[in-house]
């Protein structure tokens, strides 16, 4: 039997804090679910509920504390996120596993198109190629082409928004992890953030999104977990 | 003695220096917890004690730590230029071949190895460059002990790196001493890179210039990165430096690495209570 | 002077031990072409600096059958050839010559004698400065360290700058070689014309630095390479079309006098600095 895409088995994350007399914090309670592929997963709840921890420790930005978070990978086989040695998680972020976060984050100096085009240069992709397909998704976005040289910094919330999904989408990972990915943005471009997670589910990515906006991302999703 | 290479550029294993003759006390009397790396009793500094790491081809290694914290130990150590009193650094040339332990090799092949291999920017020019030579001269150094033996090739390609590192080309023939201070890092960078180096090791090289300069050096850092994959060892006492450049990061404190892992990790999630406090320090 | 007086020197002036000294230091010169060997250099009745360490050599190793010439700038009739030459012969007793042919063993300052040195002759070169790096590296201990890592980027450094900023390899005396494809030698203040007669020749050269108590050597046949580019190869001091004034010699490396008019004013005049060659030219022995 194939194994799923994504199994998380008693995710726990407890934060202790050195500087505040040793006091440990845990956002998150133990949780364990499985995505398949071209799933797109729902996760919501009220902030602070642990969400976005979740997200984070599969990305390993968070070292969980207690359980494991195994992934099929294409190039290592199946593989635990939480025990794997860093090497084979920063090949995984390039080739395998892609995460956007909540406020795009990025150094001014880099025009739009390169921020958006960063993970394909990262996978090796030549310039020119890399940049042919990072300007149609910068149209696509619904960004005028007067901005593509600018740095993102100076855009809007909105932009910089949509900049930051671009730049998850486009390297078609075989996960994506999206946390709130409709916040701040209008209801129109919302309905571009469903269209988008379907088109990738279409290419065959699965998707993780962590959001409280039930209403805009919960008909999309196949599956769905409360965290309460 | 033969290693497996698991795809790896350098692996560094207990490399370990001291100066001073030692005492039964110093490994207890020193350390993280302690928060030194001299010995109150005998009066020895533990430099850098069993650090470990490894390097994969074109990957930037971070290194961070306050001042006394043994990272700039561990960089000359790396660049052969101090001699560690135990531990190997195994060099593995990218494209297979035989992992060599570089601490191995007699003076004449080190230096060697250092010029062809080993690129390395100071954080002070003068460390770094020969201020009675030209700007030229400082950089074709590297193409001469590389026998190169063409006045007009060499200028070409000393030419050739002063425009990779956006330096002003017809200024080839001044004097180090009418650069500026951005400048001279710039210089320091064509010079390691004129050898096109395997590993390029970077020791604050942004410490002490304006805010300006500074982004303007990390940028060129970033970009020759980019187009060289070179691999990269970053040692700076500032996080900001760090996260801009490098994906995994080594955490030093009083001469031991407290902590290690991807930059994002250290940054979010530090575990060491040191790396906490840094982190909480940022500006 | 008289028998008395001859017998409160021993052979050669200097005593057994230091001789066997220089000879030891001699020894490993030869053995490490190139490299510089420490001596004590004892107190000789000249000052350091007028060629005692080139003496010290001579006398160390001068035998009584030995035919010695003594020349400075290639000239054997010059005050400071004469003086050694004087000082030797008289704690020798050796026979003496100006011909380069004759002699056995030559002690010189600043030239290789023109006509070609045979493997039964050995040349002594006075040595002011010894170390070539010091140019480029002040600090002898740093330098010795050079040396013995044959580490010469620096000094190939000095020899690009040289190019930028004259346009050629300006250096005109004491030109860096490579000898024997390892150390770094300077060529003592021999004009960059006779540089090449050390390389492949048939003659020991032994070279003394009193002042700097170092002695180094070249052998026969070791492959002396002077520091040049493929595009700014190494050249002598030759000019086309040059002649020595007296004997006409168009292939000798040539001095300049002022020669003073006989009423007043007066001109530049070349002639070859070797007197010996240039006399056995006009005598038609040459």
């Amino acid at each position: 039997m194939a194994h799923p895409l994504l199994a998380v088995q008693g995710l726990y994350k407890a934060f202790l804090l050195h500087l505040i007399d040793g006091r440990t914090i845990s956002p998150l309670q133990e949780v364990s679910f499985v995505v398949e592929p071209h799933e797109h997963f729902l996760i919501y709840g009220r902030s602070g509920i642990g969400k976005t921890t979740i997200l984070k420790c599969i990305y390993r930005s968070y070292l969980a504390t207690a359980g494991q978070i195994w992934f099929a990978s294409q190039r290592f086989g199946r593989i635990d996120l939480v025990q794997a040695d860093e090497s084979a998680i920063l090949q995984l972020r390039e080739q395998e596993i892609g995460y956007c976060s909540q406020f795009l984050r990025v150094l001014p100096r880099v025009s739009a198109l390169d921020t958006i085009c960063e993970p394909l240069y990262r996978q090796g992709m030549a310039r020119d190629h890399a940049q042919a397909i990072g300007r149609q998704w910068l149209s696509q976005l619904g960004m005028s082409p007067e901005l593509w040289q600018a740095s993102p910094v100076t855009f809007s919330g909105g932009e910089q928004q949509r900049i930051n999904l671009g730049r998850a989408f486009i390297a078609a990972p075989r996960l994506l992890l999206l946390d709130e990915p409709t916040a701040s943005l209008d209801g129109e471009t919302k309905q571009l953030v469903v269209e988008m997670i379907r088109a990738a589910q279409a290419r065959g990515t699965a998707v993780i999104s962590v959001s409280h906006d039930l209403a805009v991302l919960g008909p999309c999703a196949d599956q769905q977990l409360a965290l309460l | 003695m033969e290693r497996p290479t698991d795809d790896w550029l350098l692996r560094v294993e207990g490399l370990s220096k001291r100066y001073g003759p030692g005492c039964p006390s110093c490994s207890r009397l020193t350390g993280p917890e302690a928060g030194t790396s001299q010995c109150p009793r005998c009066g020895t500094v533990l430099a850098c004690v069993a650090a470990g790491l490894s390097l994969r081809p074109g990957e930037v290694l971070g290194i961070v730590g306050e001042s006394g914290s043994g990272k700039s130990t561990l960089l000359q150590m790396l660049n052969l230029a101090v001699k560690p009193d135990s531990g190997a650094i195994w060099y593995a040339e990218p494209g297979g071949g035989t992992p060599i332990d570089l601490l191995r090799l007699n003076a004449y092949s080190a230096r060697r190895f250092r010029n062809d291999r080993l690129g390395i920017v100071h954080q002070r020019p003068e460390l770094g460059l020969n201020m009675h030579f030209s700007v030229g001269g400082n950089v074709a150094e590297k193409l001469l002990l590389a026998e190169w033996r063409h006045v007009g090739k060499i200028r070409a390609r000393t030419s050739e790196l002063m425009a990779q590192t956006e330096l002003p080309v017809e200024r080839i023939d001044d004097a180090p001493g009418t650069f500026s201070g951005g400048m001279l890092q710039r210089v320091q960078i064509a010079k390691a890179l004129a050898s096109r180096p395997a590993l390029l090791l970077l020791d604050e090289v942004t410490s002490g210039l304006d805010l300006s300069v500074q982004a303007r050096v990390l940028d060129l850092i970033r970009r020759i990165q980019w187009e060289e994959q070179i691999t990269m060892l970053l040692v700076s006492h500032d996080l900001g430096v760090i996260r801009q450049l490098a994906r995994r990061t080594i955490v030093m404190k009083s001469g031991h690495i407290v902590e290690s892992g991807l930059t994002d990790q250290i940054m979010e999630d530090p575990q060491h209570p040191y790396t906490q406090l840094l982190v909480s320090s940022a500006l | 002077m008289s028998q008395s007086d001859e017998q409160l020197y021993t052979f050669g002036l200097i005593d057994e031990d230091a001789k066997r000294e220089i000879r030891r230091s001699l020894l490993k010169a030869v053995a490490l072409p190139g490299h510089q060997v420490p001596f004590a250099s004892r107190d000789m009745p000249i000052a350091r600096g007028w060629g005692t360490g080139g003496l010290q050599i001579t006398l160390a190793i001068i035998t009584p059958t030995d035919t010695l010439k003594v020349i400075d700038q290639g000239d054997d009739a010059s005050v400071n050839a004469v003086n050694l030459r004087r000082l030797i012969t008289r704690t020798t007793g050796v026979a003496t010559t100006v011909d380069t042919k004759a002699a056995t063993l030559i002690q010189s300052r600043h030239r290789i004698p023109e006509e070609r040195l045979r493997s039964d002759q050995i040349l002594v070169l006075q040595v002011p400065m010894v170390d070539p790096l010091r140019w480029v590296e002040p600090n002898l201990e740093r330098a010795t360290v050079m040396h013995g890592e044959a580490d010469y980027a620096r000094m190939w450094v000095y020899m690009y700058e040289s190019v930028v900023k004259a346009g050629d390899l300006r250096i005109a005396s004491q030109y860096p070689v490579i000898v024997n494809s390892r150390y770094m030698m300077d060529t003592t203040p021999i004009p960059r014309w006779d540089v090449m007669r050390l390389h492949m020749a048939e003659t020991l050269f032994l070279f003394g630095a009193g002042r700097e108590k170092r002695i180094y050597a070249v052998p026969p046949y070791t492959p002396v390479a002077p520091l040049e580019f493929e595009d700014y190869p190494f050249r002598t001091e030759y000019q086309p079309g040059q002649r020595c004034a007296r004997c006409g010699a168009e292939e000798s490396f040539l001095t300049s006098h002022f020669v003073p008019g006989p009423h007043g004013g007066g001109a530049w005049v070349a002639s070859c600095s070797d007197t010996s060659y240039c006399d056995q030219r006009l005598t038609g022995q040459g």
